[in-house]
């Protein structure tokens, strides 16, 4: 009897539960785990293009804003210079010329093209920016061409200027801009102006 | 039957099983280097285009400061004047002499230096070292105002500038001489004009500054037609010296953006770098100018007047900065470097005052 026991235990001493454990995994268990590595390798690649992604968007933000701040540093130019009166810092029909040395048509409420060069009236920003003198390099003379050469492609900015009281002005920027997608993005830059050009220099 | 099926469970995997899941396991494997390569080459590149465009924007940040102040504390002084070798050979190719057979120059607030040649040595450079050719070179001038305590200036009074035939001495007070050091670039000003001079020696018990003309720089300079002689009328104007920082932007052969700044303590100029991988610099002014019909002219990228030197209202700076390393494909034609360019405009605030008031 003992004798048999021993040879019982000795054949099946482990117990059923010991002896699963042994078993290893099914092939069905390994596909399983598999797949589900797979799909966390996919994330960790999609990861990836997020990263890109947001590299080229700082990219582009930090162009933009340097679009915007020399548009807001034009003005305060205009303003200091007096190369426009305050009046005339303005939109295309909000545009005071009284007082000014000569006539301003405003800015252009509309995106516009961007130029790398002010046109005749040595202003970016307005409607004559793609302006070239031609190859007398003279302005108001008969060969004046539209140069689509100074445009600078795919972007567009505009200028909103409000007046807030006579002696401020609330001036927004927005450069409109493609990402490596095409999509057109806007970036805005606000800045205000005083109608104090002395009190800079003091 | 029992028995034979828990034997079964003994067994491992059937060959083929293992082949399958081997083969499996190495496709799976394979994939995930690859796409741990390809995270690598773009992890490389990103971090690589981040550093440039940190470079950039410092770049930008650094020179857009310098602008802003550009002829701060300069107001009242008429004319600078400055011997048109030193101006040749630390300033700008093509200064604006006028008149044309003057020895000496007007230097404006804001020198323009358009193109630079290839094999322009930098003067005095250590190590030595080339500009950048086809690159632009900027001077401005600004007062430091924190010298003498924050006060400014040191004021000398009529009679204490001698002029003698190979150098120029200035008297003194026992409080004032510890104030300077050898080699250091002052501005003498007087009423209407300025002339810059660099100390040669500092004699301190008799409290005299000498500037001898027989300096590496050719600042000192004596004689009727001198600077130091036309500030002073000879010594009887009473003047004030000042520490005016003549500071300059330029990109160097080894592609480092450089700030060098004359007027400093304890030296003739000090160099240091802003930015490195730069591989363009270029500046364009803005005028405020007009011709007869109204029409303004277009930025410029060289100031030949001294007309257009007094008009600038406003400095475009494009700066191009390529990564480290190679983040592209390298082909025969390109190293792989990606460029990053970007411009903006600065208004140079304090060079408008002549206009404004």
């Amino acid at each position: 009897m003992q004798v048999h026991m021993l040879n019982n235990q000795s054949r099946q001493q482990p117990p059923r539960k010991q002896l699963h454990s042994e078993s290893g995994v099914t092939i069905l268990e390994m596909v399983v785990a598999m797949l589900i590595l797979t799909i966390g390798l996919l994330g960790l690649a999609a990861s990836i293009g997020y990263a890109v992604t947001v590299s080229n968007k700082g990219r582009n933000l930090t162009n933009s804003k340097l679009l915007v701040v020399s548009l807001l540093e034009q003005m305060e130019t205009l303003r200091n210079t007096e190369q426009l009166t305050f009046g005339q810092i303005a939109n295309q029909g909000a545009v005071d010329d009284s007082g000014a040395p000569k006539p301003f048509l405003g800015f252009p409420t509309a995106f516009q093209q961007l130029s790398i060069n002010p046109g005749p009236d040595g202003i970016f920003g307005t409607s004559d920016d793609l302006i070239s003198p031609g190859p007398d390099n003279i302005y108001g003379t008969s060969d004046d061409i539209v140069d689509p050469t100074w445009e600078v492609k795919g972007y567009q900015r505009q200028i909103a200027i409000t007046t807030l009281s006579t002696n401020l002005k609330r001036i927004q920027v927005t450069v409109r801009y493609p990402d490596s997608g095409g999509q057109l993005h806007d970036m805005v830059g606000v800045s205000y102006l005083n109608n104090d050009t002395r009190s800079n220099f003091r | 039957m029992g028995s034979n099926h828990k034997i079964n469970r003994h067994d491992g995997f059937s060959m083929i099983e293992l082949m399958i899941s081997l083969a499996t396991m190495t496709v799976i494997t394979g994939a995930a280097f690859a796409l741990i390569g390809s995270s690598l080459k773009f992890s490389n590149a990103t971090y690589h285009t981040t550093d440039s465009e940190q470079a950039l924007r410092t770049a930008h940040e650094v020179i857009n400061r310098d602008l802003t102040t550009a002829g701060d504390g300069l107001r009242g002084i008429g004319t600078i004047q400055v011997p048109k070798a030193f101006v040749q050979s630390y300033l700008t190719q093509s200064p604006v002499v006028e008149p044309p057979t003057s020895d000496y120059v007007n230097l404006a607030l804001v020198t323009s230096d358009d193109n630079l040649p290839a094999n322009t040595a930098i003067p005095q450079a250590s190590p030595a070292a080339n500009l950048l050719a086809g690159d632009d070179r900027i001077t401005m001038l600004t007062v430091d105002t924190d010298f003498n305590n924050g006060i400014g200036s040191v004021s000398l009074p009529a009679n204490k500038i001698t002029i003698a035939a190979n150098d120029t001495t200035l008297q003194l007070t026992s409080t004032d001489i510890g104030k300077f050091q050898v080699n250091e670039v002052y501005a003498i000003v007087s009423q209407n004009s300025a002339a810059f001079g660099v100390i040669t020696a500092v004699n301190t018990s008799t409290n005299t500054l000498i500037m001898a003309n027989s300096n590496s720089y050719g600042l000192n300079q004596t004689g009727a037609a001198s600077p130091f002689y036309i500030v002073s009328s000879n010594g009887t104007k009473p003047a004030s010296i000042m520490r005016v920082k003549i500071i300059q932007y330029f990109v160097n052969d080894k592609n480092l953006l450089m700030r060098r700044q004359f007027g400093v303590k304890g030296a003739t100029f000090v160099d240091s770098t802003v930015a490195e991988h730069v591989t363009n610099i270029q500046f364009r002014y803005l005028m405020n100018l007009t011709d007869a019909n109204g029409f303004v002219p277009q930025p410029v990228r060289q100031l030949s007047t001294s007309t257009q030197q007094l008009a600038v209202r406003e400095v475009e700076t494009t700066i191009a900065v390529e990564t480290m390393r190679p983040v592209n494909t390298v082909t025969a034609n390109n190293n792989g470097k990606q460029v990053i360019t970007s411009t903006t405009a600065t208004t140079v605030r304090n060079l408008q005052f002549r206009q404004a008031l």
